[in-house]
């Protein structure tokens, strides 16, 4: 998956109409909260077969970490 | 009625957009009228058009009264998409009311997974797909919306051939309690109402299996009558108003001292 649609995939997820991009702090977009965390779980499950905790999120600080986290194998 | 903390001001204003299924006939088209009367915008669902033209002639502000006619089992999956155009038609919804449903009184012998398919459809995936669009932060107010579901005091109370019937309204129950824990954060509120024998055209279809002499032994059990629509549709406000801005994921059932 490249940036483009990771980034279209992680809008919907957060029901966002604004544009993500990679370089955006997790804590200072609003729609990131316990929610869309729990369901980032289950896209990094559907999309990359990763099994992550909620608590992998906490090294997360730019959504290119976010990506990284997904992403890594 | 007029809003209980500050009755300066009506219960709703007109920016606050309540979906309703089920306003063409009995509870649903009570709630539909009553949340009209006191000031929201209804967008209001059934199957048939004419019986929403019927229910929107009885409402105090028809203009404040949508109708949006549509089968809400013949294509599911296609209903989070639904909300997202009645959204981008009338705006962000506040309140989402199901109380569309289907009856059903049958013993085991009978089970057939095609009725209970039904069931199912009607009672849990459509409402939960439903509120699956309405939860989307951008088809609803977030902060101050509620979501309202119609239980049944069967799912409570065990009744004799009423197992699909019951089982599939004791999930819908179970169902709004979890999204209520999910939606919390969110500021959205999530109850159910579970009410005993009603009189609406529902109600007709078990009066007639029954029988005369056993529907009358039954309305006997009930000390203050069978309910009627209006009796639901004022808790039912209340309940999509911020006046109960501190309840949420509970079932609250209405039997007229029936238990
Ligand atoms: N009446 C009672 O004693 C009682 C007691 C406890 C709980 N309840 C529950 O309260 C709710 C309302 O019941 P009611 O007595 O008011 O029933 P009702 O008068 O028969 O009304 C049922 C409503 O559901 C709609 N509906 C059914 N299937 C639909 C579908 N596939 N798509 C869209 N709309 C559909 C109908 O639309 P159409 O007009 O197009 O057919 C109608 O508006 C139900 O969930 C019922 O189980 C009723």
């Amino acid at each position: 998956m490249d940036n483009a649609a990771f980034l279209a995939m992680l809008q919907e997820a957060f029901q966002r109409g604004e544009p993500l991009a990679m370089d955006m702090p997790l804590a200072e977009i609003p729609e990131w909260d316990s929610l869309t965390a729990m369901l980032t779980l289950a896209l990094a499950k559907q999309h990359f077969g990763r099994n992550l905790k909620l608590a992998d999120f906490k090294k997360t600080v730019l959504v290119k970490d976010l990506h990284a986290l997904l992403t890594e194998s | 009625m007029l809003c209980l903390q500050n009755p300066d001001r009506m219960l709703f204003s007109r920016d606050h957009r309540i979906l309703v299924t089920g306003a063409s006939s009995g509870i649903g088209r009570a709630i539909a009228l009553r949340c009209n009367a006191l000031g929201a915008t209804v967008i209001a669902n059934g199957r048939e058009e004419n019986r929403l033209r019927e229910a929107r002639e009885q409402a105090a502000n028809a203009e404040a009264f949508a109708l949006e006619a549509l089968d809400l089992t013949s294509d599911m999956e296609a209903l989070p998409k639904w909300v997202t155009r009645l959204r981008e038609r009338y705006g962000k919804l506040g309140g989402f009311v199901h109380a569309a449903g289907l009856g059903l009184t049958a013993p085991l012998l009978m089970y057939n997974l095609e009725e209970a398919g039904k069931l199912f459809d009607i009672h849990v995936h459509a409402p939960m797909l439903l509120a699956k669009g309405f939860a989307d932060r951008r088809n609803t107010i977030g902060k101050g919306a509620a979501m309202l579901f119609m239980g049944s005091s069967g799912a409570v109370i065990p009744q004799r051939a009423k197992l699909v019937y019951a089982s599939a309204k004791g999930a819908q129950i179970t169902a709004a309690r979890c999204l209520a824990k999910e939606l919390a954060p969110r500021g959205i509120r999530v109850n159910s109402i579970s009410p005993a024998l009603v009189e609406t055209p529902m109600l007709e279809g078990f009066r007639t299996m029954l029988g005369e002499e056993s529907f009358t032994a039954e309305k006997e059990q009930y000390p203050f009558g069978l309910g009627q629509p209006e009796d639901v549709a004022a808790l039912a406000c209340f309940l999509l108003s911020e006046e109960s801005r501190w309840i949420t994921g509970q079932n609250i059932i209405m039997d007229g001292g029936r238990y």
